[in-house]
């Protein structure tokens, strides 16, 4: 306990030097040395030392580069807060929101019958003496074959709870964390994946048959995102869009090895952590960012004090062209 | 077979990147697809859309064609009392049937899947690697973006605009001219034209190449292709606060080297140099490019006049780190994630940034990469595990084993069928 002694002490002397202070100062507790580690994603540091002359300017606002699919072309730029896609790793935060999810999907539907619920009669076997055999009060004890399960699973509910705005900080960790790897692959609304043309033609008319069908997609689906560098060999890539989209989602369907393809409504925080890249539209984006800000923003009708943090913004618009 | 529910839409390219000469078209698509995919379709899980999915800039540069299903003739065997030939042996059951035909590995056929149904992406389909090259396309994409940034604001050059950064290498003369352009570090260290005219050769070439006149020979029609009276409400209203925000995001870069646009004096002397350089260049040109791209030797001979003070200049616009981030993926098909883009603030750090080789999926591929046990000799790295066999191959122990075993009946490798003793039961009392 020396070293708490020793912290005391110094938090005591520091509290002398700022009571002899004549202006009232909030102290500043700067976290112990220990546990400001670095993040394993954080970007290098030039210099760590910072003159106290120099004012320190946090990153406020990041950009988010919108694409078109699947040519990848960089279509036009957003900027979201820092606090909604660049927040620093915290692996038990995300922890927390993986185990809840898991806990609340548990279906807990297992159950099996006590001595009470077996079928049959409740006579007594057999006489208590005499036999020469062990007593036995009735054939659903618990020590007889096909008898009730003494300590068996039963229903119930493993859910668990976590608090709100500990659950959106982890979604919003979970973006940040693939934000900061390069692996969040904002698309322009209306991802979906362009089939070939002679194969829809042909699949319409009725030349091929659902086997051909899918072991068309399931290869054309691997070169593509072989070639993007987005398939199997790659972690695979899990597509994210507000409403079922039917080419996409039947092609991950069939060529599930490379990727997945999900709606809005069924992410959890683990399916952004699970593959190799997210790729997602930019609305579903700003919606995700939206249900999951409630440590950012009040649902209480107060008149606004601070300045509420904006969804992304877009700084740099895919020009309109003109028709021809 | 599934049904198709929706029927088709009107034919159009399916899958492809942009080019610079077909994007004007293209994006129409993308604006419409945009606006058309709010409108949710009930469907069943497993189907197919028939109508073509346009993903904004999509032009076909060989269009998907010659796939071929399999023929719906069949052919009938002949009845077994009918067959002539005397080797014929009738199968007693369905294992000594052979098989024949089938549609497994239909596609695997080259012939059957048919041409251009490869992925093009934004860049080249091959990322350069070179890191003389590498090197050259920051330079040439940070001046690009450069004159993007500070020549093309104007709220009705934005199509211009992204038809520049959206262009691929074209003619030697764009890189030769714009590794002339002298980029320097400002008074606060960003990045700046070496003056106010650096820029115009580059200018002049970008004019001459990247925004050939159409065909009517109107030069202005594309740098001048959206004037205000003809946009839509709406998009004249996005371009409005375009204009804003972009003013707004201007930072010092601008302020250091104020181009006074009114006193625009065409310096008609430097004009008339710069197209005779460049005509000059262009004689010399063909030898510059290695499929469509610079080749290395001339990259590092450029590079040797570029020095490496413009390699400390600052970067800070986010805007400005747009552009130089698209024009990198088009003309090196490396992808800069906005993740990593915010922690680069220098040019240098750009480089850096595309140079670093792919990190090894394996530890033994990092070892052997970097060659750290080189100078060890009694150290060897393997790249998996080294298994008895590989101890006994070593020593040239098992061709002898392999023949010993093989004569004895029992199996190379593993245990077949043989259990373990049964002694080691009786002794550990284990099940």
């Amino acid at each position: 306990m020396a070293g708490k002694g020793m912290r005391s002490l110094s938090e005591a002397m520091r509290g002398l030097s700022l009571a002899a202070q004549t202006c009232r100062t909030v102290p500043v507790r700067t976290a112990p040395l220990i546990s400001r580690r670095s993040m394993a994603t954080e970007a290098p540091v030039s210099n760590i030392t910072r003159s106290v002359t120099e004012q320190w300017h946090p990153i406020t606002t990041v950009p988010v580069t919108i694409h078109s699919f699947p040519s990848l072309e960089p279509r036009s730029l957003e900027t979201y807060s820092a606090k909604h896609l660049y927040l620093p790793l915290r692996r038990d935060i995300l922890h927390l929101a993986v185990v809840y999810e898991g806990d609340n999907t548990r279906q807990g539907t297992a159950q099996a019958k006590t001595r009470w619920e077996v079928a049959g009669s409740h006579r007594k076997v057999r006489p208590q003496k005499g036999s020469g055999k062990a007593r036995v009060g009735s054939k659903q004890s618990p020590l007889q074959r096909g008898g009730g399960k003494a300590h068996g699973p039963r229903n119930r509910d493993f859910g668990t709870k976590l608090n709100r705005k500990v659950y959106d900080l982890a979604w919003r960790t979970a973006l940040s964390y693939r934000y900061r790897r390069g692996e969040l692959i904002v698309t322009e609304d209306g991802l979906d994946l362009p089939l070939p043309e002679d194969f829809l033609q042909q699949a319409q008319a009725g030349l091929l048959t659902r086997e051909l069908e899918d072991a068309f997609i399931q290869k054309y689906v691997g070169e593509i995102l072989g070639a993007m560098q987005w398939g199997k060999a790659h972690g695979r890539t899990t597509f994210i869009t507000g409403e079922e989209r039917m080419n996409l989602f039947t092609a991950m369907e069939v060529a599930g090895e490379n990727g997945t393809a999900l709606e809005l409504e069924d992410v959890d925080v683990k399916d952004l952590l699970e593959t190799g890249r997210i790729v997602i539209e930019k609305s579903v984006l700003k919606e995700m960012i939206r249900e999951h800000r409630s440590d950012l923003v009040t649902t209480i009708a107060v008149p606004a004090k601070k300045k509420e943090i904006t969804l992304g913004s877009l700084v740099y618009p895919y020009p309109k062209y003109a028709e021809n | 077979m599934r049904h198709l529910p929706r029927l088709r839409g009107a034919v159009s390219a399916s899958l492809c990147c942009s080019s610079p000469t077909s994007i004007r078209t293209t994006a129409v698509a993308a604006v419409a697809t945009a606006s058309s995919s709010t409108t949710t379709q009930s469907f069943q899980r497993r189907a197919l859309s028939t109508s073509v999915v346009s993903s904004g800039a999509v032009e076909i540069q060989t269009p998907p064609q010659g796939l071929k299903p399999p023929s719906k003739e069949w052919k009938v065997a002949v009845r077994p009392d009918q067959i002539t030939d005397p080797a014929y042996v009738p199968a007693q059951d369905g294992l000594e049937l052979e098989e024949v035909g089938g549609l497994d590995g239909w596609w695997e056929n080259p012939a059957n899947y048919g041409a251009g149904k490869e992925w093009v992406g934004f860049g080249p389909t091959e990322k350069v690697t070179d890191p003389a090259v590498l090197e050259v396309a920051v330079y040439r994409a940070l001046v690009e973006a450069l004159i993007a940034r500070r020549e093309m604001t104007r709220s009705d050059l934005t199509v211009a605009r992204d038809i520049l950064l959206s262009s691929g290498w074209g003619p030697a003369t764009l890189t030769i001219t714009a590794a002339k352009t002298k980029l320097i570090a400002g008074q606060h260290g960003n990045l700046l034209f070496n003056g106010t005219q650096e820029h115009e050769a580059m200018m002049a070439a970008l004019e001459k190449h990247t925004f050939p006149a159409k065909e009517n020979g109107d030069q202005d029609t594309i740098l001048a292709a959206e004037s205000e009276e003809n946009l839509e409400p709406e998009v004249k209203e996005e371009v409005e606060t375009v204009a804003a925000a972009e003013q707004e995001a201007e930072v010092t870069e601008e302020v250091e080297t104020t181009v006074a646009q009114d006193q625009e004096v065409e310096v008609k002397e430097e004009a008339e140099e710069a197209v005779a350089a460049e005509q000059e260049a262009e004689v010399k040109g063909e030898d510059y490019l290695t499929d469509g791209v610079i080749s290395a030797e001339k990259a590092q001979a450029m590079l040797k006049e570029l020095g490496h003070e413009w390699k400390r200049a600052t970067i800070r616009d986010t805007i400005f780190k747009f552009f130089v981030a698209k024009r990198i993926q088009k003309l090196t098909g490396h992808v800069i994630p906005d993740g990593k883009l915010v922690a680069l603030a220098t040019a240098g750090s750009l480089i850096k940034e595309i140079i670093k080789p792919p990190k090894a999926k394996k530890l033994a591929e990092e070892i052997e990469n970097k060659e750290i046990f080189q100078s060890l000799p009694n150290v060897r790295v393997f790249p998996r595990r080294v298994t008895p066999i590989d101890k006994e191959k070593m020593v040239g122990r098992w061709k002898v084993i392999r023949e010993e075993l093989e004569g004895r009946g029992l199996p190379v490798i593993g245990t077949a069928n043989i259990d373990n003793a049964i002694e080691k039961k009786w002794v550990t009392g284990a099940e």
